[in-house]
């Protein structure tokens, strides 16, 4: 079961990009193998009508950026597909992969390596432009960058011209969301937007992400650590841990009633800016060392409901209800 | 990576390695040019004058055993020599250049094979093969000899070229490029090759220095032509006519001063260009033996009254950093009360000071860091007035710092056990090897780790780990006192949970103050009794967790904490708009006015002073004391609104709101917390 | 670790392989007949004029196997390489290339090494000194005459010192290795007299190395005191001296010794140049005097010598620096 039927609206028609049982493996040592498992049979579907936010939350090492690399094409899979309108995109066309590269535009993490340091920032607007074709002439070019500025609350006098050390963290992740307005995406895959930008700053950010997707219609897949920005921002969103999604579901659903033991961790070791509210109560203290299980649930070796099943099967990612699925045996029907 | 784009700029000054190195090269090149014209007509000629005479009024520096003008024959040889080492380097380089793209950038096969063939060359002589092939050649055409020493020595420049072009692979704006709809040739193009350039231009000059080397040695081994002079056949030929054993020094010489200033310039211009593509980490500083040589505190610093019982009182602290335009204030009239057992929490975003602030405590500034003016105060004893070796002796055992995220702070290559051995030691002398091992083993067990980590390296532990033996030295000896700069910031939301966990119940059982600096609002507040807002360098607003969260009365707190995403319901996203502050640059009076809702003349002219009140909040705001708690602020597309024009040149009872209401009020388009 | 053991040795062999086939090669691919050319240098120097050259030439072609099939003179170059059988020289036939070299060799291996480590410890120890900014000042006026001697080439310090201490000064004796009129024996004349002649060309290579080792340790040990855990060691309350020692320069050595190895590797043609100027009875001279008199079986014979010291260098650095650095060495 997949992410699919578990949203807050209804889609329609076919996903603009979906993986289906995606998997990448890494082997190192010719002698002795070394496993890595940084996506394990992932699948999951971002619809375009109605554009939904979906958050791809998880800690370092969970996989959520190798999946938004599959997704994206960067990465090729070891098992699984990974569908483009529903085209599988290694039997895509040069015409169609080229739409694809303008189509889903990436926002990376860091603001000041985004930036090639040799050029000046608009380097990277122009190119966009020049390179999908988009303006036909100066002038033409000059009005869309400025509109795509002002979307992204930006005033191109102060900002323009200018070389990436010159303007703040704040400003240079507006900037790069501006860039990807300019391909004129249908979706926007942002990987951990601001978790390097100020909290003051963030919102700004955050918000002109918001924007896009209810004025102009874009799908935007939200990759974060921080479960309390993909609230505020996310319509629904898909927990991943050690290279799977352990839950999925609404975010109000998922937030408010988390079914997996690992959700419910997460969130109850989130510190809110309030003495009221309990930090990291009825959490277990995980063992220094955690053996690596192959088989079985990869959150058995910390999870306080363990069971003799959860060492040798993998759960399966099962539909809860409408708004909420859980790969856990706690649920199993 | 070089952040300024100007090589022969260094911090804003000239960099005087690069200066003087192309000094002397240019010096160098200008002889070479204007010399052989000059002298066209003396050429040396062999027999023109009689031999072996030393120096005279018109022979400057004498003559050779066949008769030639020593002068004239070096100043001959210099371009000689420059163009066979020009000639070296440019192929080296270029073979270099080509090979390390595509080694980097392809990778795969590729990489394999260009990596497998430079080591090959690497591991061959170079001048054991030029002597192998030019030995066999008569009378050897030193050009295809300065040429194939060139194809010998491209591995040096292929390598480093790679391993930058790796480097420029991982950084994000490749991959911008490529969503913009660049083909990898134009990524290549357009995007690597101009950030090489430095690099190209470092290996440019590696590599000339190291072909007229090359070809020198081999001309001074005999294997050069004779018919060409060169700086290499001149040592070559003197050598041959036993110059030195004759005394006559003034043949052997001048080509080793030209030699000599040839080599010396290219090293200086290389090192200069090395500063700019690697720039120099701030050094170790300079300790100075004796105490602290302060400034004397601004004319009306608020003087306060020392707290006797307080574990730590900071006074007026005021650091700068002195750079090449100016001094900046990084830290600005900052002070507050840490009392026994109390946990502070010390909030700020970029360009807030507090990373600055963590050090200056500790006095490990350094430089351009430097304290100007102020008192730290430990138990009654200024920081600040003692002298280096008073202040180590209480380091760690009074005063203990939790460094950042501890994946540098541990030593990579000592054992975690003698690195908590150390400390101990260092304090407490004469203790016996079994004791100390016995205390470690305590120590570790204390902060949830295992004694066996003990005999582990930094590198094999998680970063949870790390920090809790980073917290494992900094309570071993009991301190007074835990100075805790970002101590979690690297470490997943549960690992981050139960470190400070950890932390929080040993600091209970020791009794130990901790001031805990970050950007966290959420985790200073669960973690922190007070709180302490920092903004540009300045303490806007002080007082217990609860109250500050629940009543905030500096505009830039109440827009930080509305700003903070919470798990309660859904709702408008806000934040603060402008720019965080430039301590470089800041704006006349208030440092926030520029952002801020309630901004009115006097924020524009006058630096606030911090206030107290009765209940143990401090506030820097000219709002106080005509209010008592902030206004609504109204937002409009997330961002608070500014006042109307109209209206806002009267002082503060013009803004909008009761003096009266508002502890907790509800705000427009807000939701009121339970 | 074993892995990476075995795959740098293999990687090894590749080059030796590689080199020795091009030291093979690359003569027999230039024009000219070598043979031809040596024995004229011989006939000429032994002042025969009418000598057949043709004849002799035939002889020595038969016997050192020249006219045989490309393939059958490279196996043989193989086998006889891999029983360290270099050939003769040619101008001192019946000398084998082997007994000359066996000759040389201790007086180069003897001065340099020695050269090397005195510089070394020197130098490093110097660069440590001016990398701490404690030290005092007045040592920092060094580096500015550091950097001049190590952008010389040593070689021609050599000459210098010859004039001033040699020709000049009249102290010390201007080139050879021994007097020649001395007999060798165990005693202290002997070794004193072995001193006398090699001080200057150690001096030259030791200052060099000095200026090179000092400039490059004083450079790592600005990069290691910048690093966080030396602030977090004063943090400590650990004295100056012990983090310099413990935390700065034990960490700055690392890449340091493994410079140290790769000079012990390329001795052999550092040795060429500093020997050709002091007619110093080792590998170098020896080398000189082939080139003079193109004798290419002696020439062959040493170049192999060399990339062969060379690249065991090299390999002995690859598996040694994993083993002192515990990041390597030690996994997760």
């Amino acid at each position: 079961m997949t992410a699919l039927t578990t949203s807050a609206r209804t889609p329609t028609g076919i996903p603009i990009l979906e993986v289906r049982h995606v998997s990448k493996v890494y082997t190192s040592g010719v002698f002795i193998k070394d496993i890595t498992r940084a996506a394990d049979d992932v699948s999951l579907a971002i619809y375009d009508d109605p554009p939904v936010i979906t958050a791809v939350a998880g800690e370092s090492g969970s996989g959520k950026t190798t999946l938004s690399l599959l997704m994206m094409g960067q990465l090729a899979p070891t098992a699984g597909q990974v569908l483009y309108r529903g085209k599988d995109i290694r039997r895509m066309s040069r015409a169609e992969r080229k739409q694809m590269r303008r189509e889903v535009q990436p926002i990376f993490q860091d603001p000041f390596s985004a930036y090639n340091p040799f050029y000046r920032v608009d380097h990277v607007l122009e190119m966009a432009l020049s390179h999908f074709g988009l303006a036909h002439s100066k002038a033409e070019a000059s009005t869309l960058i400025g509109e795509a500025l002002e979307l992204v609350g930006l005033r191109p006098a102060e900002t323009l011209g200018r070389f990436p050390h010159q303007l703040s963290g704040g400003q240079r992740q507006r900037l790069m969301v501006a860039r990807a307005l300019l391909c004129r995406p249908k979706l926007i895959m942002a990987d951990e937007p601001v978790s390097m930008v100020d909290a003051s700053l963030r919102a700004t950010i955050l918000a002109s992400l918001r924007r896009l997707n209810r004025e102009l219609g874009i799908a935007v897949v939200y990759i974060t650590h921080d479960l309390t920005t993909a609230y505020q921002v996310a319509e629904n969103i898909a927990i991943m841990y050690a290279g799977s999604i352990v839950e999925s579901g609404t975010v109000d659903q998922v937030i408010r009633d988390p079914k997996h033991p690992y959700t419910q961790l997460l969130i109850a070791s989130i510190p809110l800016p309030d003495k009221r509210k309990s930090w990291g109560e009825n959490t277990k203290e995980s063992p220094s060392s955690a053996a690596r299980t192959s088989a079985g649930c990869r959150f058995a070796p910390r999870c306080p409901m363990v069971m003799d099943r959860c060492w040798t099967d993998k759960p399966r990612l099962s539909v809860l209800d409408k708004r909420q699925a859980a790969a856990c045996y706690l649920y199993d029907a | 990576m070089a952040t300024s784009r100007r090589p022969w700029r260094l911090d804003g000054r000239l960099n005087p390695s690069l200066m003087w190195g192309a000094a002397v090269l240019v010096f160098m090149i200008l002889v070479s040019t204007i010399g052989p014209l000059l002298l066209r007509d003396k050429w040396a000629r062999v027999g023109a004058v009689e031999p072996n005479s030393p120096p005279t009024g018109q022979y400057v520096l004498g003559t050779d055993s066949q008769g030639r003008d020593v002068f004239t024959t070096t100043i001959l040889a210099i371009p000689a020599t420059l163009r066979l080492g020009l000639i070296a380097g440019v192929i080296s380089v270029v073979f270099g250049l080509v090979l390390g793209l595509v080694a980097g950038f392809f990778g795969g096969a590729a990489d394999w094979l260009i990596r497998t063939f430079s080591d090959v060359l690497m591991a061959i002589p170079a001048l054991a093969f030029m002597i192998l092939i030019v030995s066999r050649m008569n009378r050897p055409n030193i050009v295809i000899v300065a040429v194939i020493v060139g194809f010998l020595s491209w591995s040096g420049t292929a390598r480093g070229i790679r391993a930058m072009v790796l480097t420029i692979r991982e950084r994000s704006y490749t991959a911008v490029a490529r969503a913009n709809g660049e083909t990898e040739a134009e990524v290549l193009f357009r995007e690597v090759m101009p950030n090489l350039l430095p690099l190209m231009l470092a290996s440019f000059i590696s590599a000339v220095t190291m072909g007229i080397y090359t070809v020198m040695a081999l001309e001074v081994l005999g294997l050069g032509n004779n018919a060409i002079p060169t700086l290499g056949m001149m040592i070559f030929w003197s050598q041959r006519f036993s110059s030195v054993l004759r005394g006559m020094w003034w043949w052997w010489s001048p080509p080793i001063v030209a030699i000599g200033l040839i080599f010396i310039g290219l090293y200086l211009l290389s090192s200069g260009l090395d500063r700019f593509i690697s720039p120099a980490i701030p050094q170790f500083r300079r300790r100075s033996r004796s105490t602290l040589a302060l400034d004397p505190a601004p004319v009306g610093t608020l003087v306060l009254a020392t707290d006797a019982q307080a574990v730590l009182q900071v006074k007026n602290l005021h650091v700068v950093y002195e750079t090449p335009g100016g001094a900046v204030r990084a830290v600005s009239d900052v002070s507050f009360t840490l009392a026994p057992g109390e946990r502070m929490g010390l909030i700020g975003e970029s360009g807030s000071g507090k990373t600055t602030m963590a050090t200056a405590v500790m006095r490990l500034s350094r430089p351009p860091a430097r304290i100007v003016s102020g008192q730290i105060l430990l138990s009654g004893r200024d920081l600040l007035a003692m002298s280096e070796d008073e202040l180590r002796k209480l380091r760690l055992k009074e005063l203990a710092f939790m460094p950042q995220a501890a994946m540098n702070s541990l030593n990579p290559v000592v054992r975690v056990g003698p690195q908590i051995k150390d400390a101990i030691e260092v304090h407490e002398a004469k203790l016996t090897g079994q004791v100390l091992d016995a205390r470690v083993a305590d120590i570790l067990t204390r902060v949830g780790l295992r004694p066996e980590i003990a005999s582990r390296f930094p590198h094999q532990l998680s970063g949870g780990m790390k920090q809790r033996v980073a917290i494992a030295i900094a309570i071993v000896l009991n301190p007074k006192i835990i100075i805790a700069d970002e101590p979690t910031s690297a470490l997943d939301v549960v690992v981050q949970q139960q470190v400070m966990g950890t932390l929080s119940r040993l600091q209970r059982e020791l009794g130990a103050a901790v001031l805990l600096i970050g950007h966290d609002m959420g985790l200073i507040a669960q973690f922190a009794d007070t709180i302490g807002v920092l903004y540009a360098g300045r303490l806007v607003e002080r007082g217990r967790v609860s109250d500050v969260l629940d009543n905030p009365l500096h505009p830039y707190t109440r827009m930080l904490i509305d700003s903070l995403p919470t798990l309660d319901a859904k709702r408008e996203l806000t934040g603060i708009s402008g720019l965080p502050p430039a301590l470089a640059n800041l704006p006349p009076g208030c440092a926030f006015h520029p952002r801020c809702p309630f901004v009115h003349d006097r924020c524009r002219r006058e630096v606030p002073a911090i206030q107290s009140s009765a209940s143990g909040r401090d506030v820097a705001c000219h709002l106080y004391p005509q209010h008592t708690a902030l206004p609504p602020i109204h937002h409009i597309d997330g961002l608070a609104t500014l006042p109307q024009t109209n209206g806002a040149a009267a002082g503060p009872a013009s803004l909008s709101g009761a003096s009266s209401a508002s502890v907790g009020a509800a705000q427009p388009q807000r939701e009121v917390r339970p | 670790m074993l892995r990476y053991i075995g795959q740098r040795f293999l990687q090894y062999l590749l080059i030796i392989f590689i080199a020795n086939s091009l030291t093979f090669l690359l003569p027999r691919i230039i024009p000219g007949d070598p043979i031809r050319e040596a024995l004229q240098v011989k006939a000429a120097a032994a002042g025969r004029q009418n000598v057949d050259i043709q004849a002799w030439v035939a002889a020595y072609t038969e016997k050192f196997g020249f006219d045989q099939p490309l393939w059958k003179q490279y196996v043989n170059f193989w086998r006889d390489l891999l029983r360290l059988d270099f050939g003769y020289s040619l101008f001192d036939y019946p000398a084998t290339v082997m007994s000359k070299i066996s000759a040389a060799i201790p007086w180069t291996l003897g001065f340099m090494s020695l050269a090397i480590v005195i510089a070394f410890i020197v130098g490093t120890t110097l660069g440590a000194l001016l990398g701490w900014p404690n030290s005092p000042q007045i040592l920092q006026s060094l580096v500015p005459v550091l950097m001049v001697i190590s952008a010389i080439p040593f070689y021609l310090f050599g000459l210098a010192l010859i004039y001033i201490f040699g020709v000049e000064l009249r102290l010390l004796p201007t080139g050879g290795g021994a007097d020649p009129t001395l007999i060798m024996r165990w005693d202290l004349k002997t070794i004193g007299n072995l001193l006398e002649h090699a001080i200057l060309p150690a001096l030259a290579l030791v200052l060099y190395g000095i200026g090179s080792w000092a400039l490059g340790m004083r450079a790592t040990m600005v990069t290691v005191l910048g690093e966080d855990y030396i602030t977090f060691a004063q943090a400590k309350g650990l004295p100056d001296r012990y983090i310099f020692a413990r935390y700065g320069v034990r960490n700055a050595l690392l890449p340091q010794v493994t410079g140290l190895a790769i000079s012990f590797g390329l001795i052999l043609g550092s040795g060429v140049l500093i020997e050709s100027i002091f007619n110093y009875p080792g590998i170098g001279s020896l080398i000189f005097s082939a080139i003079n008199s193109k004798d290419y079986f002696v020439i062959n014979g040493t170049v192999a010598i060399m990339v062969f010291t060379a690249s065991t260098a090299l390999l002995i650095v690859d598996i040694l620096y994993p083993l002192i650095d515990p990041r390597i060495r030690v996994g997760k």
